[in-house]
């Protein structure tokens, strides 16, 4: 590893990504605990944990750089942040027609009208807690 | 070198937010709770994977990045699969 001027910025900048990354990996870990269903919980880790790793991802690449690990590392991250959120979201539906119920902060269902057992009520009369209790 | 220690730091800092989703592993009231847990383990084990890689000075490390991003969304859809009990 060369230590001109120019190798040691990229260093410093890569090593900053890395720990960005790492910190957004360690929020969504939190976000695993503050955050009251399931849906909430994939959202946290299907954003923010593609986000983090496309960080890390980065940070490697800026301290480790040649040509073709630019572009390695550029179909890695835009393959992390486009199946993450999918991924995430997969295992969101999955728990929604597994009966997982949402929080009570929940206003619309519009995953409502995709249930099997689903009777034509509107999403919006049955998930509306507000609409309920008035 | 300076590096090194700083790469040090990071990789146990990564521990720390694979073990919070560890614990959520382990509490999880439902399976797909479990799942998305394990999801976000999997993701930190590429940053892993990354630091490591970067600490021993190995060549495929971004070879070796690439596949396990690709199989990361098959991780997640075989536990979405999962928690679906077989159905779609």
């Amino acid at each position: 590893m060369d230590y001109t001027t120019l190798g040691l910025v990229m260093h410093t900048i890569g090593l900053v990504c890395i720990f960005l990354g790492i910190a957004t990996i360690i929020v969504a870990g939190i976000g695993l605990f503050k955050l009251p269903d399931l849906y909430l919980r994939a959202s946290a880790v299907g954003t923010s944990a593609g986000l983090g790793v496309a960080s890390i991802v980065i940070g490697a690449l800026l301290i480790d750089f040649t040509w073709l690990n630019l572009l390695k590392a550029l179909l890695a991250v835009v393959a992390q942040l486009l199946t993450s959120t999918v991924g995430s979201m997969a295992i969101a539906r999955a728990g929604y027609l597994n009966n997982s119920l949402p929080a009570p902060i929940t206003h619309t269902d519009e995953l409502l009208t995709t249930r099997g057992d689903y009777t034509g009520q509107s999403a919006e009369t049955t998930a509306d807690p507000e609409a309920e209790s008035q | 070198m300076i590096g090194e220690i700083v790469l040090e730091i990071a990789l146990i800092l990564l521990a720390v937010g694979m073990l919070l989703a560890a614990i959520r592993a382990w509490l999880g009231p439902r399976i797909t709770d479990r799942a998305v847990a394990a999801d976000l383990i999997f993701f930190a084990i590429i940053g892993f994977i990354a630091l490591i890689g970067l600490r021993t000075g190995i060549e495929a490390l971004f070879d070796i990045i690439l596949i396990a991003t690709l199989l990361g969304f098959m991780a997640a859809i075989s536990m979405a699969r999962l928690g679906l009990g077989g159905r779609r």
